[in-house]
């Protein structure tokens, strides 16, 4: 008989508390405080991974997908397509899956959030993404906001032309924006092939008003930038097409949430939120088992049944 | 062991206000302090609050210091769904032991009632005053809106009769979200207090009646 889950929708990320310094004078921190205060403060940090444990872990990666996205590489090179990526590599890649599964990085969010940590996505990259600006939060966040994190790796050294990661500092103490916010409806949502579109302006305001300066992350190999949820990111141009930039992003959520898709979330009158029940890589199941999912005890303002659970890929999958 | 079970334990309290963004009210246990009170579906935990807020009134009555209120917010950001119940205001001590529900004056079955009612998320967010009677009298004046969603309307409640909205669409410069003034007040026709027209009139935040705005006496 599977147990019944219990959801603390009260307590916020300890990075985001009113008493944050009190947490800071107690040590909650321990030897994470920089990274705390950085995440806290600029929306983003910094460790690094050391070790020939992660080298090798490095090297068989790199030489799995350069088989897999062999092909999609090839295409790129010529000119063809896009940037290769691979989602949920660690269904099959059980180096990516460990490179989700790092006990530092674990280690580190249960410290800044508070809970623990829930792998639920990787992506694999082998060139620059060329990402436009973004917030993964309207894509992936919590009831309670914001217990969700980016945590981006880098598995070789990043050349300047490469197309680094970039992102706006303090960007995330913007508010949370959802398709309820921008007055959207669902029909306008499902009409869009690619509803990012619609919150790309107010990204990019953002930017203006509030004069963000990009940053640039050239890091070596093992080097790892976590990001708030929040935090404006993307990818730099490719300006040489030869050199690659092999990175794996890692999204995480924190145990005993709720887990929302913010961009098909709408006003209590067209339907509420779209609440979704991912994969735990760690567990390789799902975080409410179907029994917990049925029995949340939380009804929907409106039928959502028209996205069922198990319909889609590993990382879509909706309350009814 | 008899005499043991008799030893008194039990939770005294009230709930004074119940909203859909708040919910007031004190909290005292014989022999062990109150820390803090939260708001609970099913089990799931909505919201929590400390129960430090001095209360003269309850000291007066109760003795004690008089630390026994909560203001316990409604998050406007909690998830736009319901909630199956049952819903509870419960009490706990400094290391976290249940000491029991706080309700509403006229019992548990109500309280449930009136939480489920505050946690629809129709009114999520909702916040609102009756300031009283305009200076030129027979108007009740006042605000409301559902924050971050903008305007909203509220009831008026007549014995017997069927609820009326009420729009609250007026300027009020005193009304200020995100240092923008908001168009949220009303003003609503009122008989004289104490008249027999006026008996039973309310302004609720919901069409059932459940919930009504504060200040109203």
């Amino acid at each position: 008989m599977a147990t019944s889950v219990v959801l603390d929708l009260a307590s916020q990320p300890r990075i985001e508390r009113q008493d944050f310094e009190e947490l800071v004078e107690q040590g909650v921190f321990g030897a994470w405080l920089e990274q705390a205060r950085a995440m806290r403060e600029k929306g983003f940090c910094v460790l690094r991974i050391e070790g020939r444990e992660f080298q090798e872990t490095c090297r068989t990666l790199k030489a799995g997908l350069s088989r897999t996205l062999g092909q999609e590489i090839a295409a790129w090179h010529r000119g063809e397509a896009g940037p290769p990526r691979l989602q949920d590599g660690w269904l099959q890649d059980a180096a990516i899956r460990r490179l989700c599964l790092l006990p530092q990085v674990l280690e580190l969010l249960t410290c800044l959030y508070g809970r623990r940590p829930i792998p639920f996505q990787s992506l694999n990259f082998a060139i620059g993404s060329q990402q436009p600006v973004h917030s993964d939060a309207v894509h992936f966040n919590s009831y309670p906001l914001g217990f969700m994190c980016g945590v981006w790796i880098a598995l070789e050294d990043v050349q300047r032309d490469s197309g680094p990661l970039m992102y706006y500092p303090t960007s995330h103490l913007q508010g949370y924006l959802s398709a309820e916010d921008l007055r959207l409806s669902p029909d306008q949502v499902k009409a869009e092939q690619h509803p990012q579109r619609f919150f790309q302006e107010y990204w990019h305001q953002a930017i203006d008003q509030w004069n963000l300066e990009k940053e640039l992350f050239h890091p070596q190999c093992g080097e790892i930038l976590v990001w708030h949820a929040n935090l404006l990111h993307g990818g730099e141009a490719v300006l040489n097409r030869g050199l690659s930039r092999w990175s794996q992003v890692n999204h995480y959520y924190f145990e005993d949430c709720l887990y929302t898709t913010p961009i098909q979330s709408f006003a209590e009158f067209q339907g509420g939120p779209t609440l979704r029940n991912p994969y735990n890589i760690h567990t390789r199941r799902r975080v409410f088992s179907e029994s917990q999912w049925r029995n949340l005890g939380i009804q929907q303002p409106a039928d959502r049944s028209a996205s069922s659970p198990g319909s889609e890929s590993a990382t879509a999958d909706y309350l009814p | 062991m008899l005499r043991k079970l008799l030893v008194p334990t039990e939770l005294l309290g009230c709930l004074d206000f119940i909203g859909p963004s708040l919910v007031s009210g004190w909290a005292l246990h014989c022999n062990r302090p109150v820390q803090q009170v939260r708001l609970t579906a099913g089990g799931h935990l909505l919201a929590a609050a400390p129960c430090t807020q001095q209360r003269p009134d309850v000291a007066a009555e109760q003795g004690g210091d008089g630390q026994v209120g909560f203001v316990l917010t409604i998050d406007e950001q909690l998830p736009l769904v319901r909630f199956d119940g049952p819903h509870a205001l419960v009490a706990f001590d400094a290391d976290g032991n249940r000491l029991g529900e706080v309700c509403h004056g006229q019992g548990e079955g109500i309280s449930r009632r009136l939480l489920a009612a505050a946690l629809d998320p129709a009114l999520r967010g909702r916040v609102g005053h009756c300031d009283g009677f305009a200076a030129e009298g027979a108007c009740l004046t006042g605000w409301a809106h559902q924050g971050r969603r903008g305007p909203c309307g509220i009831w008026l409640q007549r014995p017997g009769h069927s609820p009326i909205p009420v729009a609250c669409d007026q300027p009020r410069a005193d009304i200020l979200r995100q240092g923008q003034a908001l168009a949220c007040g009303f003003r609503v026709a009122w008989p004289e207090p104490g008249s027999p027209e006026a008996a039973g009139l309310r302004l609720t935040f919901d069409p059932q009646g459940l919930l009504p705005l504060p200040g109203q006496g």
